[in-house]
This record gives C-alpha cells, structure tokens and sequence, in this order.
C-alpha cells in the first residue's frame, strides 16, 4: 500500500492515492435535435482509490453506460469536473484500457493482430507488445489461438481476448461495460472468476458496470448504485467480503444482505 | 442501391449448426452441391441447346432470323481464327479497361472525399444520388462529337457507365463502418487516419469490391454502347457489321465474346475477393 502510495505521489504530485480518480458534480446532458434534453447523469460525485475494484450497478437507461463513456473521453461531459491520476480526462486517454459490453474484434485481424491494435496505434515497442500480447493470451486461456480469426472463437473466448486487447498498453485503469453481459450463465461466472484474478495479479485498477447486483457484490469492494432519470449515484455500498473471493460467499447472510440493500434502490424505481 | 454483399466465407455465430441444414428435396445425389456446379449446370445448358436447334430446325426458322447454336458454335470457330476479330477484341479491350481504371481511380478519390469532407457530402451528393438514376448511355452520341471516332468516345463512355456504380460502393461502403469498431479505436486514442486505416477501410472492402465487379460489366456495356453510335473497330462495331450483312451467327459468336470479356476479370475479380477479402458481412461478430 505504502509502495502504491509512493507511485501515486510521484506520478500526480498532489493526488493522494485513495482520489486517484476523482469524480466531482459530474453532469451529462444529451441534446437531441428533435425532443426534450435527457439528464443522462446528474451531480455524480465519487472518488476511487488507486488498485480498487468499483462496480456501477443500476437497470438499464440509468445513465451507467453514459458514465462510462465521459470516463473514457467517448463522450464530452457538459459539466462538472473528472480527474485522473491528477490530469483531467477530456478525451481518449492511454493509461486507460476500455472493456466493451461486445468483444469488438476485427474480423479481419487475427487474434493476436487485434490485441495488438493499442500498442501499434500508440507507437509502442513492438516486440516488447508482441511479448506481452502473448503472455496476457496465455495467461486467460488462448494460448494457441493467436493465429486464429474472431469468428472461430466462442463469445466467452472473444471477450477474454478484449480484455488482453485493454491491458496490452498497461493502462492503469481498466473501465469495463457490461463486459460479460451477453455470455451464458456458467461463461459468465467462470469469467468473473478470471477478472478476479487478472486484477489481483495486475494491480489494476477496475471500474466495471453491470446490471447484475450479485456480480457486483462478489466482484467489487464497493458499489456505486445509480437510479435513472436523472442518472444518479443513489447510494455507495462498501463490500466487506474478504478475498480472494470464491463463488459460495454469495450464498452468506453478509452477501445476502448487501444484496437485498442494493436491490431496494430499484423495487422503488419498478413501481415508479 | 447498388451493393451487395457476400456471404463471409467462415461461418458466422449465428449460423444453424451443421446438423440442423434443410434436408434437400428430390433425389440425393442429384441435390448435393457438387452435382448442380458440375452437373446440373452444364446438363441445363446442353438441353437449352438441344431445344434451341430442334425448334429453330422444326419451324424452318430463317438463319438471318435466328441461326441454331451449331451455327453460331461454327461462326465462333472462324471467328477466333480471324485476325480482324482479335484486333475489334483489343479496341474494346482497350476501351474498356482505360475506361474502368480511369473511372475506378476517380471514383475512388471523390468517394474518400465525400465521407472525410463535410462540405463536399453536403454539396455534391443531391447531384450523386440524382446522376446515378440518368441514362449514361444516352450521352454516348455527345460524346462522339467531344471527343471525336477514335478511341477516347468509347472510353469516356466506358468510364461513365463504370463511375456510378463504384462511386455509390465506395461511399456506402465507408460510410457503414461499424460504430462500436470506431468507438473501440478512439479509447485507445487512435488518430482519424488509424480509425480509417484500421476500421473504415477494411469494413469497406467488402462494398468496393462489389463496386469493382458491378463496374467492370458496366465498362464493358459503355464502350459497346460507344462503338454503336460511332466507331472504325471494335466489338460493337463489329456486331454491327455483322447485322447489316445478316450474319446473325456472327452477331451471337461476338456477344459471346463480349460475354467472356465480361465474365473473366468479374471472376477474377471474385477470386481476389473471396481469397483476401473474407470477412464481408461477418464484421459483425455476434456473441454465441
């Protein structure tokens, strides 16, 4: 922790470790041409320490995939202010690594070609990126398919080659949109158990959006609960879970009841 | 709209599994794939043939009417030998493939210009889209007086028929790049020029390619249509040569001729694409 500690101060001069992100009165407003302006997120306030695992949960429409998006310099925000590492974000940013709700592969790259794509994009050293494009392809599994296409892989095997693809650049933050949202349920649990342990080994940073409530209890140290319409963080949840987590602490009377407080959130927004 | 699309060679997500393809009607060793590409195909034409030449044969039908397919297979037999045949073969030969390289070349350039510069959509694209529903052909008498009854009136006439065709693929083809691919290409602060090289270029491979065989056909009409109005050599003059002496067979064994030089760089074309260009439609890789 002192270690991180230390890194953090170096790299931002001013920002201390447990604000490495920075969050304050983020608003989005969308402004169709034709119709009324959406508040897609309203006054989101949150910071995140340096190495958390934070999960942003809430139904669909609540504004969770918007947040993303300023987060990943997708999306300008109209106000408010965001700060990583102690820079602002207000565009694309290379110490960031972007998990998208779909693999996004190149259909014409082959696996490895398509981890390849932010170290050739941002000019990194190509056999150091081609190196490590291997080992990250080793280590969740595709060893062996670097020479393959997409299209013969599984879901399940696509996504975890996104994830290398986010962490071929060594970001130190990983954003992840419903990354394993149209994965089957066993894929899916058996992926969230593979993010755990790329994270621990990795030190990364991970703010991951979901709409599973139990995934986000199990994955995270803490919650954001966010509500629509305006999109905004309703509650923050710690996660006292300890870790490394394994599948059976869902079924604890702790887990349970972190459960069941985060669900209240949306029981009001149905008979809204 | 112009385009089509091909089917993506490896199977995509969301295909049937193999067990679960229709079972094919009729006969089994009829219906397999194999027996209708080397089968069924060729049997098809012969019985064509067949019938063609009895009726023609049967009703006593004139051969400056419509001669038999043996007629027309023995005109084609002469026909290769003679030297003024291959020399019409290379005029239009010549004309058509200017024509399309010209054409392919600017389509391609005012394409790129058209999705990259805001400006240049808005202005010229009402005009585009309304060009492209003009005749081309009808201009081929103006462009006799332009440009004269040599080898240029053909193949600007070429160029035109082949412009529209590639130019409307190019845009399209562009312009459909998958919006999650180029979303995924800006977080890893990619630049406007990796985004086109990485995403829109080769999402729209599989658009310029079917502009590239629609475009070679077309050439290919525009420079006969050429010759028609006005010309001193060349396939269409020599069709119409052959007319005006009633050699019927002989204009059927040159539109097969025509045929083939439309046909052989279509196929090619083809090949190229399905060997380098494989992924068409399956850009979308769905999640199974």
């Amino acid at each position: 922790m002192s270690l991180d500690a230390a890194d953090a101060a170096i790299e931002s001069g001013v920002t201390a470790e447990h604000e490495w992100i920075r969050v304050d009165r983020l608003t989005k407003i969308y402004r169709p041409v034709k119709g009324a302006p959406v508040h897609a997120i309203a006054e989101a306030s949150f910071s995140v320490r340096r190495g958390e695992f934070v999960a942003v949960v809430g139904p669909s429409g609540c504004g969770k995939t918007t947040l993303l998006n300023v987060l990943a310099g997708l999306v300008p925000r109209t106000s408010g202010s965001i700060f990583l590492a102690g820079t602002p974000i207000d565009g694309p940013r290379r110490d960031i690594g972007v998990v998208f709700q779909l693999p996004v592969l190149l259909p014409w790259r082959t696996i490895l070609q398509n981890v390849m794509i932010p170290a050739e994009v941002q000019g990194l050293d190509r056999k150091a990126a081609h190196d490590r494009a291997q080992t990250l392809l080793k280590s969740v599994g595709l060893a062996g398919f670097e020479n393959r296409h997409p299209n013969e892989l599984s879901g399940g095997m696509q996504q975890r080659a996104g994830i290398c693809r986010a962490l071929i650049h060594d970001p130190g933050l990983l954003l992840m949109d419903e990354p394993f949202g149209a994965l089957d349920a066993m894929t899916r649990e058996y992926m969230n158990l593979e993010l755990l342990r790329i994270w621990s080994e990795r030190k990364k940073t991970v703010l991951l959006i979901t709409h599973g409530i139990a995934e986000a209890v199990f994955l995270a140290d803490r919650v954001f609960v966010m509500t629509p319409r305006p999109g905004r963080i309703a509650e923050t949840v710690d996660i006292p879970l300890p870790r490394p987590r394994v599948l059976g602490m869902l079924q604890s009377p702790v887990a349970g009841a972190l459960i069941e407080r985060i669900r209240s959130h949306f029981s009001d927004v149905d008979r809204s | 709209m112009i385009t089509t699309r091909e089917p993506p060679r490896a199977a995509a997500a969301g295909d049937p599994p193999i067990g679960l393809d229709p079972v094919p009607a009729g006969p089994g060793w009829v219906a397999r794939g194999f027996a209708s590409q080397f089968f069924l195909v060729p049997a098809f034409f012969l019985v064509v043939m067949i019938g063609w030449e009895t009726t023609v044969n049967l009703l006593r039908i004139e051969a400056f009417v419509l001669p038999t397919p043996s007629a027309i297979g023995l005109e084609l037999i002469e026909m290769v030998q003679s030297i003024y045949f291959w020399r019409d073969a290379q005029t239009t030969a010549i004309e058509m493939s200017v024509g399309y390289l010209a054409s392919v070349g600017i389509a391609m350039a005012l394409g790129l210009a058209v999705v990259q510069i805001r400006i240049v959509e808005k202005v010229l694209m009402p005009y585009i889209v309304a060009l492209q529903a003009v005749p081309k052909t009808a201009l081929a008498p103006v462009f006799l007086i332009w440009f004269g009854f040599g080898l240029s009136s053909k193949i600007v006439a070429a160029a035109l028929s082949a412009f529209f065709p590639m130019l409307i693929n190019v845009i399209v083809g562009l312009k459909a790049a998958d919006r999650d691919q180029v979303a995924m290409l800006r977080s890893f602060d990619a630049s406007n020029w990796q985004t086109f090289r990485y995403v829109e270029l080769p999402g729209a491979m599989p658009f310029i390619f079917a502009g590239l065989k629609i475009a070679v056909v077309a050439a290919l009409i525009g420079a006969v249509v050429g010759e028609f109005v006005g010309a001193q050599s060349g396939l269409g003059y020599r069709i119409l040569q052959m007319n005006f002496k009633f050699n019927i067979a002989g204009v059927f064994a040159t539109m097969v001729a025509l045929s083939a030089m439309g046909l052989i760089p279509y196929y090619l074309l083809q090949f190229i694409q399905r060997r380098y260009v494989y992924w068409g439609d399956s850009s979308q890789v769905t999640v199974a």
